[in-house]
């Protein structure tokens, strides 16, 4: 302990009178003494006892006291005693009727002195009649204990038990007689008292200083360098305080901006395409034959106002139409159907990034290029806790003349490294625009199963060289909702959206 | 998509070695099928049409048959336990038909395992049937191709085998029966040698469909067969519908929709006719190839025999006559050190012929280098030399390639509203502001109505989604305000204030744009507590517009959102350039009313890009 230069005004104040005191003094006498209330004393003390300037010590005891019940006695025998008295001063029984009159009691209290007459075995009950007992005779002029007790604490006296006992008087026969009586009142009582140590006597001869005590740290206390003569209180830490959350992003914001932030560091371009998209750019561009089934109603959504999209420059319109056919110039045979320009310029609301992947791609078909695209994508789902119509989806292409399926794995490994996931698979996939074609898998640890996260390959020829890119271009559509529901640990993904306040407001910025 | 049992004993038979489940699930993982597991499954067969039922053992048994339709609660005799099998489930991929089935899996995996690397090879014998085609098919379902199978053993197994083979090969190339439909016939049933391919009225030709015993027109099966009732639309606006029938005139089919009981397969079935009828020959062919083949590998030994199908003058594919199956080879090259490299491997050309060769391909080395390709029949997905790329890199395995990123450097570069975007969370955010995040997609009257605001020209969906209430959700919305005052409304009953902003996108229409439509980057915020309102909304707009390099100026403005009188144009200044950005104020207690709040809002919405001093966004 640091040495002590101060005491705060009221501890000062008190170990002052404690010191003026041989040995301990009680605490009641103490507050006399200082002029507090006890329990201001009792807080005071046990911070100087804390800090060995003081010791407080306390003893229990058992204080006897006259019930209301014992008080209406006002001093007089209990019923009981005065009907045996006058019993045993006659034939030894009576008419139970003429018992009032024969003890000179009140009604009420000769009924009841029955019930305890019977119960002392003092007498029995025989049809209308009351018999003293030889018990009974016994006991006259033989008061019992709690006949001692009642006569000890007449005078609403309050005594110690111990002090009562020590009279003669046999508490555990008395409480046991008077149990169902309420004629007693025993309270526990604590004296508290105190004594100053060595070390506080110490303290106060040798003149220590005393300061007023302040909670809050006051402008005033500040600029008049007050402060340094008064008591800052000290505080118990270990409570709560109010509760405080920044402002901040949403926490999904947090998982799609760390998704644009790992494409940036792997020197890849950031793109965009619009969420009303052409059939020629979501599908068409995309070797997504007109028949296919992705392309039905019940899977996209069709886009009323506006119905129809311009479609690019005519000669890359004739390349893909001639790809779906025949396969025109890339070496496919094609899908061997008649391709509809109308079809191709009906709009939908974009059912991947990847339309974005293609349109960068065919503005700019030249090697080297590193492109991503992080947005929403539509599927025509029906809204439930589980499936949302809109989801998010990064998707990246590589126009590279060294690219291979193996830098289509080891970009996808490092993303998902970044994004704190170490064990992936990659299963084959089937995707109508990539060749090889695979799915990527993560493994979940709540679920103890792999997850699929999205899919990835190396775009077709049929796809690139209709653009005039006649190099391997690797490409990725993965989804971003699952990620952010295992970060989070929520289920239903309608929660990312539906966010309760609270959990906007709690959940932590950093996910460990 | 629909998942398959194969049965695992019956799997290992033609294998042709015993493989662990755990091990079959592995490897099956590594050529690309999706395995969910293994398991017991019971089994039941169909006293009525044979079927066999499978059902997982903590299921109940079958109350009903789903091919012909008998309720075994009412018919208790109808439906009889068979022994439980092991199978492996697995999900199938509509690319690869060919792997539907135990059989064409054993064949698969016989050479990708080098268990035997005897490429497959099918040879089909002359035979006498004929199919003469009716002109009047052509506008309801023009193209047949056929083929006699002679000699298949069928059990229980088998029998459920070559059932869920046709009925998963309706789902992946006949969608749904729609262009490609199969029917099987116990060929000892069909009478003569000149099969007749004809549409009849829908009144006409009464015959019994499978597992009936009463003789029904086609209308009738159409309105009450279980299978009539299900593929009814595919006949749907045609008066005449399309019946197979043998020369005697007996019915066998009425393709897409159901067979004839008196043709019906069973367990004692050894010879079999086959037709598949759709809407284009390719298609028809393929499927055709895939079933017989498979037959094929099911059951060794059995002979295929060709048939005859004549096609008349007035019908697309007439007049000619066409021998079907099609079970010719498809040639392919492939330059193995493209390959390779594509594959991202080292591997020389004898590597690359012995990975094709274990995906069941023959491989010869020509004299330029390059490798010929002989891809078996049953292969319909191979359109490009890069189809056998992904063939070598799956007989690889994925899991063997050793990863690697691209050599090539290049330089990252974000989209500048993006990073701007990101300055205004940060700003809000230290305002104390918490951002929201809404779905795009939502309904006229949630967008303008709701909140004040008077319809605009807007994008509207050809085929909305309904929300919880019913509302069709038919618009990608056009601001974000109105998301934000009902995630206020949601909050209700929360501590106050609350402070929340949105930063995304909107849609508009746009003439100038190839889509008709644009994106545009927003940002709005609303403020709800016994001190927001206006003065707080301003204050807040001039510490954005400050903090983004700019100065606010404002100017009244009429808005339904807001209090009249207390709106504001929001103008962006700096030096001699000042910029229309958004608009800001009071909620109108109108919309306070209508979503139930009790405090007053201050709200703004603006756009992100012209406050980027750059213009780059």
């Amino acid at each position: 302990m640091s040495e002590i230069t101060w005491l705060e005004e009221t501890d000062h104040r008190v170990l002052t009178a404690l010191c003026a005191t041989d040995g301990a003094i009680g605490l009641d006498a103490l507050a006399a003494a200082v002029s507090l209330d006890a329990a201001r004393v009792k807080v005071v003390v046990d911070g100087l006892a804390a800090r060995d300037l003081a010791t407080a010590s306390e003893s229990v005891w058992v204080e006897l006291r006259l019930a209301p019940k014992g008080k209406a006695l006002d001093g007089s025998a209990l019923p009981e005693r005065t009907v045996l008295e006058a019993l045993a001063a006659g034939p030894g029984e009576a008419r139970i009727a003429e018992l009032a009159e024969l003890a000179g009691l009140d009604k009420k209290a000769a009924g009841e002195s029955l019930r305890w007459l019977t119960d002392k075995g003092w007498a029995t009950r025989e049809k209308d009649r009351v018999v003293v007992t030889d018990a009974g005779r016994a006991a006259v002029g033989a008061p019992g204990a709690d006949e001692a007790l009642l006569a000890a604490l007449a005078g609403d006296a309050r005594r110690p038990a111990d002090d009562v006992a020590r009279d003669g008087v046999d508490l555990d026969a008395a409480r046991a007689l008077l149990a169902k009586r309420k004629l007693v009142d025993e309270r526990r009582r604590v004296d508290r008292s105190a004594a100053a140590t060595t070390g506080g006597r110490a303290l106060i001869e040798s003149g220590v200083e005393a300061r007023r005590e302040v909670t809050q740290l006051t402008p005033e206390l500040l600029a008049d360098g007050g402060w340094r003569s008064v008591a800052l209180k000290p505080y118990d830490v270990t409570l709560d305080a109010e509760r405080w959350t920044p402002g901040k992003e949403h926490p999904f914001r947090r998982v799609l901006d760390e998704t644009r932030r790992v494409f940036l560091e792997l020197g890849f371009e950031e793109t965009a395409s619009p969420y009303c998209e052409s059939s020629f750019w979501d599908f068409d561009a995309l070797f997504q034959p007109q028949d296919h089934p992705a392309r039905d109603m019940q899977d996209t959504f069709y886009v009323k106002t506006p119905a129809e999209a311009r479609l690019p420059d005519a000669a890359i319109v004739d390349r893909v139409r001639r790809t779906h056919e025949d396969g025109g110039d890339t070496g496919s045979v094609g899908w061997g159907y008649t391709w509809s320009e109308a079809t191709s310029k009906t709009t939908v609301l974009r059912t991947h990034t990847t339309a974005a992947s293609i349109r960068a791609l065919a503005d700019d078909p030249n090697p080297p290029r590193k492109v991503f695209c992080v947005g929403p994508v539509f599927r025509n789902e029906t809204i439930t806790y589980k499936h949302l119509p809109v989801f998010h989806q990064i998707d990246g292409i590589i126009v590279d003349e060294h690219a291979s399926l193996a830098s289509l794995l080891g970009t996808l490994k490092a993303f998902y490294n970044k994004m704190g996931f170490d064990r992936f698979q990659f299963r084959p996939a089937f995707f109508p625009y990539t060749e090889p074609s695979l799915e990527v898998f993560v493994w979940h640890d709540g679920k103890g199963d792999w997850v699929e996260m999205g899919g990835a390959g190396i775009f077709r020829p049929e796809v690139t060289q209709p653009l005039g890119c006649s190099v391997p271009v690797l490409a990725w559509g993965l989804g971003l909702e699952r990620l952010a529901m295992f970060r989070f640990g929520i289920e239903r993904i309608r929660d990312l959206y539906d966010a309760s306040l609270d959990w906007l407001k709690e959940t932590a910025r950093c996910q460990w | 998509m629909p998942v398959v049992n194969l049965p695992i004993a019956l799997l290992n038979e033609h294998l042709g070695a015993t493989i662990a489940p755990d091990d079959l699930v592995e490897h099956l993982q590594h050529i690309g099928c999706d395995v969910e597991g293994y398991e017991t499954m019971g089994r039941y067969r169909c006293a009525v049409c044979g079927a066999v039922h499978e059902v997982a053992e903590h299921e109940e048994a079958p109350v009903r048959c789903d091919e012909c339709g008998v309720d075994y609660r009412e018919r208790t005799d109808a439906v009889e336990a068979i022994d439980p099998v092991d199978v492996i489930r697995m999900e199938l991929l509509p690319v690869r038909p060919d792997v539907f089935d135990p059989g064409g899996l054993a064949r698969a995996l016989r050479t990708y395992l080098e268990i035997d690397m005897t490429p497959p090879h099918y040879e089909a014998v002359d035979g006498d049937y004929t199919v003469d085609v009716d002109a009047s098919v052509a506008d309801v379902r023009p193209c047949i191709a056929c083929c006699v199978v002679r000699g298949v053993t069928l059990d229980d197994t088998r029998i459920r085998v070559v059932m869920k083979l046709q009925e998963n090969l309706h789902w992946a190339i006949g969608r749904d029966r729609k262009f490609a439909s199969i029917g099987v016939y116990d060929l000892s049933a069909v009478e003569g040698r000149a099969i007749r391919y004809r549409t009849v009225g829908r009144g006409d030709n009464a015959f019994v469909p499978l597992g009936y015993t009463d003789a029904a027109t086609p209308d009738a099966i159409l309105a009450e067969h279980p299978k009539g009732k299900a593929f009814a639309g595919l006949l749907e606006g045609h008066d005449r519908v399309p019946l197979l029938e043998d020369e005697r005139g007996g019915v066998m089919s009425m393709p897409p929709i159901i067979n004839s009981e008196h043709t019906r397969v069973t367990t004692a079935s050894t010879d079999f006719f086959i037709d598949v009828t759709g809407l284009n020959p390719r298609v028809v062919r393929t499927t055709l190839a895939i079933l017989a083949t498979s037959l094929a590998e099911l059951n060794p030994g059995v002979v295929i025999e060709r048939v005859q199908v004549r096609y008349p003058d007035g019908h697309p594919e007439g007049p000619a006559a066409v021998t079907t199956p099609d079970l010719r080879t498809q040639a392919l090259h492939l330059d193995p050190a493209r390959a390779a490299r594509l594959i991202g491997i080292d591997a020389s050309t004898d590597d690359v012929g012995l990975l094709l060769r274990r995906m069941g391909h023959d491989v010869a080395t020509e004299s330029d280098g390059r490798l010929r390709v002989t891809a078996p029949p049953y292969r319909n997905d191979l359109l490009h030399e890069v189809d056998l790329v992904e063939d070598a890199a799956i007989a690889y395995g994925f899991h063997n390639i050793e990863t690697r990123l691209v050599p090539t450097m290049t330089v990252g570069r974000a989209r500048p509203i993006e990073d701007l975007s990101n300055h205004a969370r940060r700003v809000l955010a230290g305002l104390g502001f918490l951002e929201t995040i809404a779905l795009p997609i939502t309904s006229k009257p949630q967008a303008f109505d709701r909140i004040g605001l008077d319809e605009t020209p807007t994008l509207e969906l050809a085929n909305p989604i309904h929300d919880d209430s019913g509302t069709p959700l038919d618009i990608l919305r056009p601001n974000l305000l109105a998301g934000l005052i009902h995630c206020l409304h949601r909050y209700r009953g929360g501590e106050l204030p609350q402070r929340l902003f949105e930063i995304g996108d909107v849609t508009q229409l746009d003439a100038d744009r190839d889509t008709g439509t644009r994106e545009v980057r927003r940002c709005a915020a609303v403020a709800i507590g016994p001190r927001a309102g206006f003065a707080e909304a301003r204050s807040l707009c001039e510490a954005i517009t400050a903090e983004l390099g700019w100065s606010l100026e404002a100017e009244p403005l009429e808005l339904g959102c807001y209090l009249s009188g207390r709106a504001a144009r929001w103008f962006a200044v700096r030096g001699d350039r000042r910029v229309a950005v958004g608009h800001f104020g009071e909620v109108h207690p109108d919309v306070l009313e209508r979503y139930g709040l009790g405090y007053p809002v201050g709200a703004c919405e603006f756009d992100l890009a012209p406050l980027d001093p750059t213009g780059a966004a």
